[in-house]
């Protein structure tokens, strides 16, 4: 009888009833425009949505029925650009606006850019007013703004979700771990440990909340059995039931700390013990070990090779080295001789090899004329020098080491 | 197959830890069985490549497997002859009973089954991201540009390189000589050369060896004083901190100092344990050897832990000669045995230093500070001390059980580990506040080395107090009290 007064009851809670509150506000028609104040930019309604050109902003006002969590933008077309995102906090100065910067990517294609309003400390769920700005020189097609909230349940929900959703290994995971961080809605979820630091509460804090409203709770039931401090066995089951509780909640922490680390090992094995040569790739540094393998029986030949590899992350060079030490790489500033082997490229687009078979960076010859004898990517390659090849041909078993896939005859 | 390696490679100096460990003993054992092959384990390597080094830099030998093993034979050569010279001698006049663990009566079975599933889920932490350790190619900077880097050029030179080779030939700026001492590569470069060959999987497993070390020393010194269901719980807590597992399962040297540091401290608390003269002089003679050590692991050994030590140990023979257990001519001979062993081990080691120009810190040069407040460095602290993920719930569990139990933490043997942590923690404050250093507390670094260093020592606190809480020791000392009145 209880369980079916139960069931019953379940039909009066609001749980997920509204679960998410969306408003679109669509710019691909003209009466759109009539709801905004704009000033200094231009607007053209086109069917892509307002064309804005200039430099100046646009506002109004909010009206919504729910409040908002997140707002997301999207443009037909952009220009690689910072515009600001613009409101009003109910109660404040009416001049007194809030801005975040939005940074555009820009391009032809459809961009749409996602904000988590709640990461700001002076984002007010029910901001009366939104608005834009735009910098000088504004060329864009904004094609419409959603704006998003959720309920208290789906946030409570969502908690729970970001309570178990992992961090990567990345190079800070030696010295610090962010650990468990609550976030309310899935967009926040989604960019958790993508931002540097992240956002979102220390899961820490609600613990510390259950153990002191744990040890409340023990202490007021003792007080109102009248317990004494020295009461033997009953003032010892108190402390033991705190003590359980520490425990516990240490436990839970510990389950899902050590899940994020096994999820680092299993993400390890899946990308890279599991992978064939060729396939592999380990965390940040993606395809790089993968590469310096497959190219170790041209690396390691002489003392010395070249490596070229991003600008911001020569450390690369460093993990280079350690992989095929005592053959020490170069880099090219140190103005390698002829007797260099052989010439690693890793990521960089801006180098190529030109009509005289010489590696370029622009117009400035970096190497002597020679070939391409392992292609591992669309900007990595292996180059070996043709004096190299004359001097020391390799043989059969070498390229094939090698994994020679793409021979470029010059 | 590699990696059988490990375990001949270990052999030698484990025996000859253990020889150096049992010999200082003397007739009086203080050390559990295991906990005597786990600190032969710790101390034996470190010692072992010690004398190679001595060796090495005298010229007598390179870091080749013929160096390395001719130093090993020698060293177990001296030392097993001095052992069966003392056997033959003990046997005419007798040595003390072997110490014994303390009382462990059987749990009840869910408590059992709890347990059970602490260690399975602990082994799968330590299993699989060892396996990944093993199987992958470094990846973090420290292990890359320092301790595998090292240890490979002392296998591929047979020297010990000084200068580390680099991208740039022409760099000779100060900052580009190693100033670690070289225990961790020797080690590596002595497994490789037992190999034939530099595999990463073999020169990493060590790494491993020495975060099981630190747990297994945990686990021993907690049996001494308490059933194997504390211990079991000790063993957990410290494998289920996060950033020490991390390190544990990465080839960083940080686990490894806080193994010799662990030790030394655990060392001293069995002395300040010791019921009888005899037995506290034997702990205090493997305290000293176990001191001695440290600054031949990282730089902090010598600049933090090695002062802080000493001053602990200048804490515990005054309160022993005032509580009428030693006399000062014990106290005279304990500092001795401090004093020439720290002169034997650390003095070469800082010689070879000053004499090559090589820094006394890590990332920072510890003379010229300019003393200001750094501001944000207390937020650093507290954020990464209370609200990360590095290490639970245990620094505000630790300062409530200080509080709650501050009798036991300090005025007990305990003490000696408590002060110990405080010491350090308390001393390094001040530097992040003040100097330079801040930025290792701001940008996480150095501070949370630190911690990673004294944790094992912390969660033996924790564990002995919790223990003291629920067993309700307070009446027990209560009763002890009356009775000594009486």
């Amino acid at each position: 009888m209880r369980f079916r007064i139960f069931l019953l009851g379940l039909f009066f809670v609001p749980l997920a009833a509204h679960a998410e509150d969306s408003t679109v506000w669509n710019f691909q028609n003209a009466d759109a425009l009539k709801v905004w104040n704009v000033q200094g930019i231009s607007v053209q309604p086109t069917a892509e949505g307002f064309h804005i050109t200039g430099q100046g902003g646009m506002i109004r006002a909010t009206l919504l029925a729910h409040p908002i969590d997140v707002i997301e933008l999207t443009f037909a077309r952009s220009q690689a650009t910072t515009i600001a995102l613009l409101w009003h906090v109910p109660g404040a100065p009416q001049q007194a606006l809030v801005q975040v910067p939005i940074v555009l990517s820009g391009g032809s294609q459809p961009e749409t850019v996602t904000v988590n309003m709640g990461r700001y400390q002076k984002w007010s769920r029910n901001a009366d007013l939104l608005g834009l700005g735009f910098p000088e020189g504004t060329d864009l097609v904004l094609q419409d703004m959603t704006m998003r909230g959720w309920s208290l349940s789906e946030k409570i929900l969502e908690a729970w979700r970001s309570f178990w959703t992992f961090d990567e290994e990345k190079a800070y995971s030696i010295n610090f771990l962010w650990g468990p961080l609550l976030v309310t809605n899935p967009v926040a979820r989604e960019q958790l440990f993508s931002t540097l630091p992240p956002f979102g509460r220390s899961a820490n804090s609600i613990f510390y909340g259950i153990i002191i409203l744990a040890g409340l709770v023990i202490a007021s039931l003792a007080a109102y059995r009248r317990m004494r401090l020295r009461d033997g066995a009953r003032h010892r089951t108190c402390i033991l039931a705190f003590l359980g509780v520490v425990a516990s909640v240490w436990l839970v922490y510990d389950v899902r700390m050590g899940s994020e680390i096994l999820s680092y090992a299993a993400r390890d094995y899946r990308t890279y013990v599991s992978q064939p040569p060729g396939n592999r790739t380990l965390r940040n540094l993606e395809n790089f070990y993968d590469v310096v393998e497959r190219s170790m029986p041209l690396l390691t030949l002489d003392p010395h090779y070249v490596i070229i590899v991003p600008k911001g992350i020569e450390h690369l060079a460093t993990v280079a080295l350690s992989m095929t030490y005592p053959s020490v790489p170069l880099f090219p500033e140190e103005k390698p001789g002829p007797e260099i082997h052989a010439w690693l490229i890793f990521r960089r687009g801006d180098i190529r090899v030109d009509d005289h078979g010489q590696l370029v960076q622009g117009s400035t010859v970096l190497s002597p004329p020679g070939r391409i004898v392992t292609q591992f990517d669309q900007t990595s390659f292996l180059f070996r020098p043709i004096d190299a090849i004359v001097r020391r041909p390799m043989g059969a078993g070498t390229d094939a080491a090698c994994g020679v896939s793409t021979i470029h005859p010059q | 197959m590699t990696l059988l390696w490990l375990p001949i490679g270990l052999a030698i100096p484990t025996l000859i830890g253990w020889l150096v460990l049992t010999l200082l003993e003397g007739k009086t054992p203080v050390l559990l069985a295991t906990e005597r092959w786990v600190m032969g384990l710790l101390l034996g390597l470190t010692f072992t490549m010690y004398l190679t080094f001595l060796a090495h830099i005298a010229s007598i030998i390179a870091l080749s497997l013929a160096g390395f093993f001719a130093i090993q034979l020698v060293a177990l050569a001296i030392l097993g002859g001095l052992y069966f010279l003392r056997e033959w001698r003990d046997a005419a006049y007798g040595v003390s009973p072997p110490v014994p663990p303390a009382p462990s009566p059987r749990p009840r079975l869910w408590i059992v089954l709890i347990l059970i599933a602490l260690l399975l889920w602990t082994a799968a932490k330590i299993i699989l991201p060892g396996f990944i350790l093993l199987s992958t190619p470094p990846y973090f900077d420290d292990t890359i540009s320092n301790w595998n880097m090292r240890g490979n050029v002392f296998f591929v030179t047979k020297n010990l390189e000084l200068r580390l080779p680099t991208q740039r030939p022409g760099d000779t700026a100060p900052n580009s000589l190693s100033s670690y001492p070289p225990t961790v590569p020797m080690a590596k470069a002595w497994l490789a050369d037992l190999a034939g060959k530099w595999d990463i999987g073999l020169v990493n497993s060590i790494h491993l060896v020495w975060l099981l070390i630190s747990l297994a020393l945990v686990w021993t010194t907690i049996r001494r004083t308490a059933s194997r269901t504390w211990s079991v719980i000790a063993l957990w807590l410290l494998a289920s901190l996060p950033l020490y597992l991390m390190q544990g399962t990465n080839a960083y040297a940080d686990v490894f100092l806080s193994a010799h540091l662990l030790a030394a401290a655990v060392l001293l608390y069995h002395a300040a344990r010791a019921e009888t003269p005899q037995q506290r002089l034997a702990a205090l003679r493997l305290a000293a050897f176990a001191t001695a050590l440290l600054p031949f692991t990282k730089n902090e050994g010598f600049l933090i832990y090695l002062p802080t030590i000493l001053a602990v140990t200048v804490a515990l023979l005054l309160v022993s000669v005032k509580r009428n257990i030693l006399t000062w001519k014990h106290v005279g001979v304990a500092f001795a045995w401090f004093v020439l062993l720290i002169l034997a081990i650390g003095a070469p080691w800082i010689g070879f230093k000053l004499a090559h120009g090589m820094p006394f810190g890590n990332a920072k040069s510890v003379s010229g500070f300019t003393i200001a407040w750094q501001p944000n460095v207390l937020v650093s602290i507290a954020i990464n001390t209370f609200f990360e993920g590095n290490w639970l719930l245990l620094f505000p569990v630790f300062i409530a059980l200080l509080l709650a139990r501050s009798r036991e933490a300090f005025r007990t043997p305990l003490a000696v580990l408590t002060f110990t942590f405080l010491i350090v923690y308390l001393g390094q404050i001040p530097l992040f506040l003040f100097t330079s250093l801040s930025t290792e507390a701001l940008m996480q670094t150095g501070y949370a080395r630190g911690l990673i260093h004294l944790v094992p020592i912390v969660i033996i606190i924790v564990t002995l107090l919790a223990r003291s809480i629920v067993d309700n020791e307070d009446e027990r000392y209560k009763k002890q009290d009356t009775r000594n009145k009486e």
